[in-house]
Order: structure tokens, then sequence, then C-alpha cells
């Protein structure tokens, strides 16, 4: 049979068999998706700019040993921060908007209690550049834990007997065990650290170290108590708290004795758990709430209040004594403005005001100072700190300042941030390698990450933290937050065991669960599977989705999917 | 465009507008669906984003049928297949609310009531959209279109009940919010014979008056409101709730939508109303039918796709 | 096998033979012995195909079509209020161009309601793009419906056989029906294109610009003037296995008649024995029996009527408005005439009212001896009958 085009199946009846993919429906829109990795609020929040989300979805996904590592990135004392970090990250989490934030904090416990993982070197260009860190309170561990991780040769300096510091020394054993720190240090010294204890820098010592090493870091924090200045302070009987933590024959002097401890912060509430158990008959704090630091989480103010502690907000004007030892503190009433900055939930005044607190024993504990020596006295000091600046630069060349002694915030996640970041300094100084971009990195925002100093391409803008949307929102259910578990406060307080115990693993995966995984990029692939236009992909291998600017057409249905606020719809380049 | 090395049997470039729910929809159930399928499309948003001569978007054979026939056009091609020996080819077709609820309603019945063995996927987007937003028995009460000026006075069709008196063996009921959900469905779906009805909300963000990228949003708003539950019929009869929706009042879900923005607080109350009473007559249907059929389901000889109940 | 059957049950045989991979169908008076039967044979498993049971018979061709475009033998059947509904559907089966064949019973439309002979329900699909064959008795419906395999299959183009209500529908007569094996032999199995091949994918029918669907228009166009010569030639083929053929156009006595009497169906059975008469009193009329209007012969009919001085045609159906619609056809395809024969046409049994010998032996008198031919058709109705009889 001859051919006939009106008989050719291909030809009599339209079949399409070329693919829309011909048609450039880019060309409908400009607008295209954005993908940025962005700090989480948490992260941002965090001084020491821990990568949280990334490691909380590791957990998610029950990986604690990757989630060990994400924490060990940025900071070397997951086991401490674990357990006494005031987790500002906490308060800024995005999950505060919908039921209750994550805890964070217990997060970073379970990576410490549940996984291993060593630390990890991040480049060898500081091998001949020895570097000597004076403390090894958090922000010295920190500094020489970055610095070896650098490369830098480190001599870590202790005047004590055995490394930590305050952590050591002054957090009470029910907070923060022993081998909890003594875990976090070993894993430190795997690196290129000698610890060398029991020597303490003087003036001298400061030099030769300055003549030995490329540089000195002085981490030596804030050993001396700060006076109140008001009438009787030299009573017998007022003790300064820090000297109160640290020496336990000074704690069994509280034995059945009343017991007032004034100050608001950290030192304040240890030094009254303290005294309770060491048996002390009544335990109460009296703070000031325009002055006194506030405690570093409501957590421990409650265990406080759980375990009989009162708190008084109240003005104390003068120490009365008899007979050369404290008898009571005369005290003025409190103005309601001067709740203003200070107002925790938990601390409403509930307690009528007294002019009168009689006690037997006051413990002061409203902030310490430089230790008076001959190691600082030769330093420029402002407010009772050595002057320097945010990368811990002091006016000498070579020589740089971290933690308490230094002007930051007194924490120790602070502490640890100062060391990182003066640790970064010297070694960008030390290299040669100090640009504008590592500046300005140093000196942006409170956070600092040392994995974005040493990432390749775009670093993550510091000031702009993920944003969740509400279909984040709609599509997360309302949980409850994972408890840890605690000892009861009348078990508690007859002993120093740790009062929060951690999760079982398989709780601290459905904690780690509950986090938006704000600005990582977790795979989820909802972008991809609410494209219409099946343009979004990402490319095998890596993390980033794109656009297929040929063909999105701009709808954004991707960015408004994207729970974690990676992908955010701008102009297309 | 493939994605993590998983087929998209849909192609990049065709022609819905910017965020369509339709695209969404007909992208994760063709995801499912595979390769090993003949798609049947009829006048709706899916013959347009099916593309025109001589360009495609579908990666399986496929057929642009007349409006009203997708369940005799399935049933046709799902019989000669099987005339040709070939028994492992799924056949789907999509149709829209119009196509289903309205004017194919009748081959639909017929075809259901035969059993015959295809999917059937409504993309439901409440209203003629491809001709430009014309009321149709899908859409809501309250609800603007361009018949409906002042709002549509009647509830929507019970499509779902209408297929369920048929007692085929599956009809289930998907969101394009929840893709894996839809995605088990069709892929259940296919594991059986016999008729299997999907009824797909898929918004239109024109028809809807939502911005381009809240189809999504929209869909899950819709679900968690308990406007559209989530659940599946086997048998005609016994029926399961698959998701525990957050019950959000309706008013969130009206509230996002320009095409509700005339609606009066007493009618916001009328939908809570009616949307509770609803719920509440699924959950007890779901209660009484497991009751009397237990967890499994009906049987269905899965060769031959016959009742036997 | 000569069997004694009704033209239902002829046709049914046919599709039997014929071996249908899918039959769709649904009741309609008087088709539905066409249904029953097919559906009795499938319930005894002697079709072979799958029969659907549809709820209509827009369902019934929209699962034809689609079977037919999967690559199979489709078949059905209805008539009148059917066909009506079917309309949407023949357009899509056309222009999908598939091969589905169609047995139409020709029953009057509603309203009013009647169940009687009458064309007009075929003849208004005229336009689908459907082949259309109109048969004149229990064997030429058997035996068209076995060619219209033939035809479709070759051709990709939907053929509808006529028969008509009652007469051929309801009547029995003998009918020859083929042996099994010689009708395979003739038909071999189905062999048009598999749309739905997964190994060669693609969408059909989807929107086309207007001059690609003007191409594709001309396309169906090209395949339906070419069907002149496969319908032609189907029918010699089938004369050659089964000793039957039929032509495009039938003639009898036209050479030297001064009157050629143009019929389709039933009436030119009535035709032959009136012509009989006429002849045997020196009446010089001739019989053209027209089989195919789809697409229409043309050349077959120029070439009978081209020197024919008068022409009348007698005819079943009405376009109303105008006249009957094979009149219309036939003047149209005479107009570039040389000769140009005077044309009158005459409308007889509409709504299957009798046309027996006396009035066929009326038309042929009027015609053979008016004067002036007019336009517009001219009801042979009782009135006509009787005053003709005073």
């Amino acid at each position: 049979m001859s051919y006939h085009k009106f008989l050719d199946p291909e030809l009599i009846i339209p079949i399409s068999r070329s693919s829309t993919t011909a048609f450039r429906t880019g060309s409908w829109s400009r607008i295209r998706p954005v993908f940025e990795e962005k700090f989480s609020p948490c992260s941002v929040a965090c001084p020491t700019a821990n990568n949280i989300a990334s490691a909380m979805f590791k957990i998610s996904q029950g990986d604690f040993d990757g989630a060990l590592a994400a924490f060990l990135e940025e900071s070397p004392l997951p086991g401490v921060c674990g357990r006494v970090c005031n987790h500002n990250c906490q308060s800024k989490c995005n999950r505060n908007d919908h039921d209750s934030s994550v805890r964070i904090r217990t997060i970073e416990r379970s990576a410490s209690d549940h996984g291993t993982a060593k630390p990890v070197q991040l480049t060898d260009a500081g091998k001949k550049l020895p570097v000597a860190v004076i403390g090894s309170g958090p922000a010295g561990l920190a500094a020489a834990y970055h610095l070896a991780r650098m490369g830098h040769p480190v001599s870590l300096l202790e005047a004590s007997e055995r490394l930590g510091g305050l952590l050591a020394m002054g957090i009470p054993g029910y907070r923060l065990p022993k081998k909890v720190l003594n875990h976090d240090i070993e894993r430190i010294l795997t690196l290129d650290i000698k610890p060398i204890t029991n020597h303490t820098v003087d003036h001298e010592g400061l030099e030769k170290l300055l003549d030995s090493h490329k540089a000195v870091l002085l981490a030596t924090g804030t050993w001396a108590p700060t006076t109140m200045g008001i009438p009787g302070e030299d009573l017998k009987g007022i003790i300064p708290g820090l000297d109160f933590l640290l020496d336990s024959s000074i704690q069994a002097q509280v034995k059945g004795r009343n017991v007032i401890v004034i100050g608001g912060g950290n030192t304040a509430i240890d030094a009254s758990r303290v005294a309770m158990r060491n048996g002390a008959a009544t335990v109460s704090i009296l703070y000031r709430p325009d002055l006194d630091a506030l405690p570093d989480s409501d957590d421990e103010v409650c265990e406080a209040e759980e375990e009989g502690i009162l708190r008084i907000p109240s003005h104390p004007m003068e120490f009365i004594g008899e007979k050369g030892e404290i008898c009571s503190i005369r005290c003025r009433e409190i103005v309601q403005a001067e709740y203003s900055n200070n107002c925790i939930s938990s601390s409403k005044p509930n307690i009528e005001f007294k002019e009168l607190f009689p006690c037997d024993v006051v413990i002061t504990a409203i902030g310490q100072t430089l230790v008076a020596s001959s190691l600082h006295s030769s330093l420029q000091q402002e407010y009772g700190r050595i002057v320097a600046d945010r990368q811990g630069r002091t006016a000498r060349k070579g020589l740089y300042v971290a933690g308490d002694a230094g002007p930051f915030q007194a924490t120790v996640v602070d502490a640890m941030a100062s060391g990182k970041r003066a640790a970064v300094s010297i070694h960008l100084e030390l290299t040669g390698s100090m640009d504008e971009t590592s500046t300005a990195l140093l000196d942006s925002g409170r956070t600092f990450s040392i994995m974005d100093m040493f990432k390749t391409g775009p670093k993550r803008n510091s000031d702009a933290s993920a944003k969740i949307n509400r279909y984040s929102y709609l599509t997360a259910s309302e949980t409850t937050p994972q408890c840890s578990p605690t000892i009861a406060a009348d078990e508690r307080v007859c002993g120093f065991q740790e009062v929060v115990g951690g999760l079982e693993s398989k709780e601290a995966t459905a904690e780690a669960g509950r986090c938006f995984y704000c600005g990582s990029c977790i795979g989820c692939d909802l972008c991809a599977t609410f494209c219409p236009d099946v343009s979004m992909c990402q490319e095998s291998g890596k993390t980033a989705y794109e656009a297929d600017p040929e063909h999105c057409k701009g709808c954004g249905a991707c960015a408004a999917a994207c729970v974690r606020g990676v992908l955010e719809m701008g102009e297309e380049q | 465009m493939n994605n993590n090395n998983t087929i998209d049997v849909l192609d990049a470039g065709h022609a819905a507008c910017p965020g369509c729910g339709y695209a969404i929809g007909m992208k994760t159930v063709l995801k499912a669906l595979g390769s090993k399928a003949v798609v049947v499309v009829v006048p709706s948003c899916a013959a347009i984003i099916a593309g025109p001569f001589p360009n495609t978007s579908l990666g399986v054979p496929s057929f642009h049928s007349a409006f009203e026939i997708a369940a005799p056009t399935a049933a046709g091609i799902s019989a000669a297949l099987k005339r040709q020996g070939i028994s492992d080819v799924t056949v789907l077709a999509f149709a829209g609310d119009g196509g289903t609820f309205d004017i194919g309603l009748q081959a639909l019945s017929g075809a259901a009531d035969r059993n015959e063995d295809f999917i059937y996927v409504c993309l439901d987007n409440e209203a003629y959209m491809n001709t430009g937003v014309q009321v149709s028995s899908s859409t809501p009460m309250y609800s603007w279109t361009g018949t409906s000026p002042n709002g549509n006075t009647k509830n929507k069709k019970q499509i779902m009940e209408i297929m369920a008196a048929h007692r085929i063996p599956y009809a289930a009921t998907a969101s394009i919010a929840f893709p894996e959900d839809l995605m088990a469905k069709v892929e259940k779906a296919k594991t059986m014979r016999g008729t299997r009805f999907i009824h797909l909300l898929a918004p239109c963000n024109t028809g809807w008056k939502i911005a381009p990228d809240e189809a999504p949003l929209v869909s899950r708003l819709s679900v968690e409101s308990n406007i559209f539950p989530l659940y599946e019929i086997f048998d005609g009869l016994r029926y399961e709730i698959n998701y525990q929706p957050k019950r959000l009042p309706v008013e969130n879900y009206l509230a996002v939508q320009g095409r509700f923005s005339h609606i009066l607080p007493d009618q916001i109350k009328a939908v809570q109303t009616e949307t509770d009473r609803a719920w509440a007559e699924l959950c007890a249907r779901e209660a009484r039918t497991r009751q009397l059929y237990g967890d499994t389901p009906v049987a269905i000889d899965c060769e031959s796709g016959t009742k036997e109940i | 096998m000569k069997k004694f059957i009704t033209g239902n049950h002829a046709v049914a045989e046919a599709v039997r033979l014929c071996r249908p991979d899918v039959v769709a169908a649904y009741p309609i008076t008087p088709q539905t012995p066409i249904y029953e039967q097919l559906a009795d044979w499938d319930s005894a498993g002697e079709l072979g195909g799958t029969m659907v049971k549809v709820e209509s018979e827009h369902s019934a061709m929209a699962t034809c079509l689609s079977a037919s475009l999967t690559g199979v033998r489709t078949f059905t059947a209805t008539s009148s209020q059917g066909l009506a509904l079917m309309h949407e559907m023949l357009h899509f089966a056309a222009g999908s161009r598939t091969a589905v064949v169609m047995a139409v019973v020709n029953r009057s439309l509603a309203a009013p309601w009647a169940f009687w002979s009458d064309q007009t329900d075929s003849l208004s699909q005229r336009d689908t793009g459907w082949l259309q064959l109109y048969c004149e008795d229990n064997q030429e419906a058997l035996d068209t419906t076995i060619q219209a395999f033939k035809i479709a299959e070759e051709l990709m183009l939907p053929v509808m056989v006529m028969l008509e209500a009652n007469f051929i529908s309801h009547f029995m007569e003998p009918t020859e029906v083929p042996e099994p094996d010689q009708v395979d032999e003739w038909l071999l199995p189905v062999n048009i294109p598999r749309r739905f091949d997964l190994s060669n994918p693609g969408f059909m029918n989807g929107v086309v610009s207007a001059k690609q669907y003007r191409d594709f228009r001309r396309l169906a166009s090209d395949a339906m003037e070419h069907a002149l010569t496969v319908v032609e030639r189907v029918d010699k083929e089938y004369e050659s296995t089964f000793g039957r053929s039929y032509g495009l156009v039938e003639t009898v006595d036209c050479a030297d008649a001064e009157l050629v009497l143009v019929t389709t169906a039933t009436i030119t059975s009535t035709a032959r024995v009136a012509l009989a008469s006429l002849r045997s009193k020196g009446i010089k009329v001739g019989l053209c029996k027209l089989r195919l209007f789809r697409p229409f012969p043309v050349k077959a009919l120029r070439d009978v009527l081209d020197n024919a001085p008068r022409v009348a045609v007698i005819e079943r159906n009405i376009s109303i408005g105008r006249e009957g619609i094979f009149c219309s056809e036939i003047k149209s395809a005479l107009i570039n005439s040389p000769g140009r024969p005077k044309i009158q046409g005459y409308l007889a049994g509409i709504g299957g009212t009798d046309v027996n010998t006396q009035l066929i032996e009326w038309v042929v008198q009027d015609a053979i001896t008016r004067e002036v031919f007019v336009d517009q058709p001219i009801w042979v109705d009782d009135a006509v009958l009787e005053g003709e009889a005073q």
C-alpha cells in the first residue's frame, strides 16, 4: 500500500512527545527562591555560636556522636555547658511562640552523655607559633582548645593544682559533677596542649612567657570579692561568696546557723544552696532588684526555692553586730520602680518587708574583681577589668585577655566565647592572615563562629537569624518538652549529688525532634515537593536547593513551605 | 527534572499559574503512580498543565479526553489493555470537581457501579476554575465565584458519600499539604483492583484569591480546621480517619482566602457548626463501622476486582 | 450457514464473527436485541471480548473510543435518542481517528415519542466525521458490519452501519451467516495503533493552534476522501470471498431511463418491485440505490445521474426547513453536471409510515410527468395519495 500522510498513525492526531521543558516559564518572574542557611535564633543567642540546629537534627536521627561533634565545632565543654550554661538560646527559641522552647541545654548534655567525638583539627598553620594561656577556666580552656585546633602548640598555665578554674572550684558538684568536667578537659587535652598546674604567673613570669611564646592570653578570671561599701562589713561572720564556695571548712561553719546570702547571681544561689546542704538552719537570699545580677536561669532559682531558700527583694543598708559578730542586717524597702529590670516570675516579692533581718552568717555574693597581683597591676584596668578590645587585644602587642579578667560578660559561655575570639584573633595575627572579612566577623555581633571562619564560600550573617513562618507553626503539633529527672528537694539537700539527671537517648531524640532546625536545611524536601513547577532541585551531594531559573515562576511556595527559614524569595541576580 | 533520583512524572515548563495547587497535586500523584501507568485528563486545569501540542509535561502515555468521560475513558483503556494481556499498567484519570461532582457524575457513577478497574483522582478546586471561576456543586457555602457573586448559597456536595454508596473498594480524601499521606494512598490504591477514588483538595490560587505561595498553607488549614478531614472508606463501608487534626477554628481557614472576604460573623458560625457536625458524624461512622467490620478491610478479590461483601 | 433471523440478530452474528475485544452498549429500542444477543453470548463465554454494560450511550462511545485508541477492536450499537446523546462523542471518536464500528438502528427522534423507522437520527450525525453505510436488508446489514471493521481499521476512521427500525431490526429473513474461519481469514486480527504504549509515551489530543486544527481536519477529510476507494475495494474483496457485494451505489435499469429513482435502505426493496411493474408498463424508469452516504460517492452518482433527464429522490428523513437530506446532497453533487438533470425530492415513510409499491408508482408517475420541478420536497402523505385516487 502506498504511503498516505492521512493514514500515518503518528501524524493524524495530535500526539505530544516533546517536553514542556521547552517553554521557559522562568521568564514569568524575576523573583526566585534564595537558599541561604542562617544562624538559628538560638545560635545567635549563644555567645559561642553552637550550631544547635545541626546538633538537634542529628540527635533527632539518633546520631549522638554527630551531635557531639557539632557542639565540639564551636565549644570544647559540652558536658559543662549542658549543665550550667545560662542557655540564652532557649529564650530565643522559635518554639516559644508555639508551645515552649526546645530544651537545648539538656540536649547538649545528652550529646555529651551519650555521644563520643574527637576534636577536629581546623588547620596546622599555627604549628610553629606557640601560645601561652594563663588560667584554665572556661575562657582559658576554650582558647587553648581552639588555638590547638589551629595548630598552635599551647602551654596552659594554671595556678592551682588542677585544671578547670572556676568550673572546678566555684561550681558545686550538685550542678556540675567533677567527672563531667574532667571528661571535657580530657578531651581538650587530646590536642597539642601542655598543661602546667601549680604555676602562678607574676609580672616577670609574664615577660618570660611573652619572650618564649608568640602570644600570651591572660584568662585569670576575677577572684577578689567586691565590697558593698556599707557600715559593718568587717564584722565577723560575713564571708565572701567565692571564699565560701572554695573552702569546705568554711562551709561547715554554717551548720545550724541562720544564713543570709546577699546578691542575686549564680554565686549567690550556689552559696545559698551549698549552705543549705551544709545544714544551715535557715537560708535566705536578699537581693537588690536594681543592682544585683540576675541568676543565670530560672531553673536554679526554682530549685533553690524548692529547697527551702527564701528570696527576698531588699536593700541592705547596714550590718549590725554584737560583740564584733554579725547579728542582723538593716534594710530599706524596695520601691516598685526598682523591679523594672529584674522580673523573674517565680521571684515576685512574697515576703513582707522587714527593716531588720536577724542572722548568724552573711555571705556576700555581689560580684568579683581582679585579684590585686603584680601580674594584673602592670596592666591597664578599667571597671576592675583589664582593658582590651572585642578580640581581647590589650595595648601590648602579643598580649591578649579573655574571660572575666577582660571586659566581657561574666558567664561561663561568654568566657568561652571570648577565649575563642581571642584565639582566632591570635591565630590570624600570628599567621599574618587578618583581613577585612575576618576583622568584621570578629568584631561583629555577639555570636562568633569559628567554623564560619574556616568555611569557604559566603559567611553567615549573624544579624540575620532564620525567620520561621506561619507554615512552620501550622505544621508543628503542640508538644510538651521532655522532663529531666530531678531528685526531690528534701532528698537532694542532704548531699551533693547531681540534682538534675540527663535524658535517656530515646527521650533526647524526641526532644530534639521538637526542634524546627531554624536556618539549617535538613533535606526535608518540602520545597521540592511543593514546587508546582518541578523546578526545585537539590544537586546530588550538595545541601543547597536551587530553583531552575528557566522554569521557576517565582510563586514562592517553596519558601513558604521552608519551615527552617532557609529559603526566602528574592530578586534574581 | 528529576529530584533526588526519584521520578517525577511531570515536567517543568507547563502553563499552570504560579503556585498552582493542581500542579502540586498532579505532581505528587504522578510521583507515586510511577511510570507503569496510563493517564487520562479531561478539560480542567490538568489538561492545561498536560501541555499544548506538540509538548507535554506528562511522562507516561496519556490522553486528553472529553469533559464528562474521565471514568468511561479510563474504563475503556483499562478493559482494552487487559484484552491485550497487559495487567501491570495502572490507568489513572484526573478530573476536576466540575468533571466529577457535576457533568461527569453519571459516567463516574456508572463506572464505579461496574467497579471498572482504574484510579480516579478528583482534583477538587471547588469551582470551574479553567473557565474563570464559576460555581460548581463542589463550591463551599458562602464562597465567592463569578456566578455566585454574593457567596454560594448551598453546602458542598458530599462526593465521598456518593462514592461510598457505590461500595467501591477504596475511596480516600487527600490533601496536597500532606504529600506523604497522598502518595501512600495512591500507592495503596495501586495495589487494589476495581474503582479507586481519591478526592484531592487542590487549591486554585486565583479562584480562592490567595497568594501564589499559599496553596500548601491553605490546604493544611483546611485539614487542621476540619473543613477537609483526611480519611479512607474501604468497600464503601468501613471508615478510617487518617489524621487527627488540630481542630483550629474554621475562621483561620476562611480568613486567609479572598473568596470568603465578604463572610459575616454569623456565617462563620454557621460554617463552624456544620464543620463540627460533619466531623462528629465522621467520627461516629468510623467508630460504628470499625465495630461492625473490624480493622481489616472487607474482603476484596484483588485479582478480579469483584466485591464480595 | 443460512439462518432465519432478524436484522438485529444478523448484526450480532456479524459482530461475533469479527471477534470484538471491547463491546460497550446501552439498551434502547429497537437496538436492544443486538445488545441482548451479544450479552447472551458474552455470558456463555462465546463473545470472546469484554462486554462493558455502560450507563449511557455517551459512556458507551467514550469507552469504545478509548479502547480503540488502546488498539483493540470495538463495537457498539444504538438508535435514535441514544445516538443523539452520543453526538459529542461521535466527533471525539472521529477526531481521535479511532476505528469504532457502530450499528445504528434508524428510529424516529423524540419529540414526539415514537419507535418507527426514520433516518434523521443518523443523518443528523452527518458532520461528525464517521463513515455512514445504509443497508437494505438483513443480509446486507450482516455483510456491511463485517466490512465495516476492515474499513474502519484501515482508515482509522469510525464507521456507522445503518439498519432501519422494525423493517430490518425486527423482521426475520433468511440470512447467510459466514463460517467463522472464513471471516477470520478475511478479517485479520486488529492492527491499529496502540496509543498507550509505555515504550513510546505521548500525550494525545493536547490543545492545538488554529493552523494545527485546520491541518488535522484536512487530514481527516483526505482520509474520508480516500475512504471511497477503500469501501469499494473492501466490498470487492468481500465479494471474492463471500460472493456478495453492494457497491457504493447500485443501479437498476438506468441506462435508458427517462427517470431515475434514488432510494436508500428498505425503500429500495419496495422500489425494485414497483420498478418491475412500471417497466412492464413501458415506463422508462431506473433505480439508483445509495448505500454509502459518508463519504458521499459523488463520482459514482454522477456516473449514473449525469445523463438522466429526471431524478426523483424518495426518502424517509427530513432536514426541517429544507427537504430530505439525501435529496439536498444529490442536488449538490450534480451541480456541475453538464446535463443538469431535473431533480424532485419526495418525502415518504417519515416516522415509519408505509412506503408501498403504489406510493412509489405514484412518485414515478408524478416525476415523469411533472412540468415544473419545485425546490421544496413533496410530502407523499395519505392526502396526496387519496387526492390522486379521486
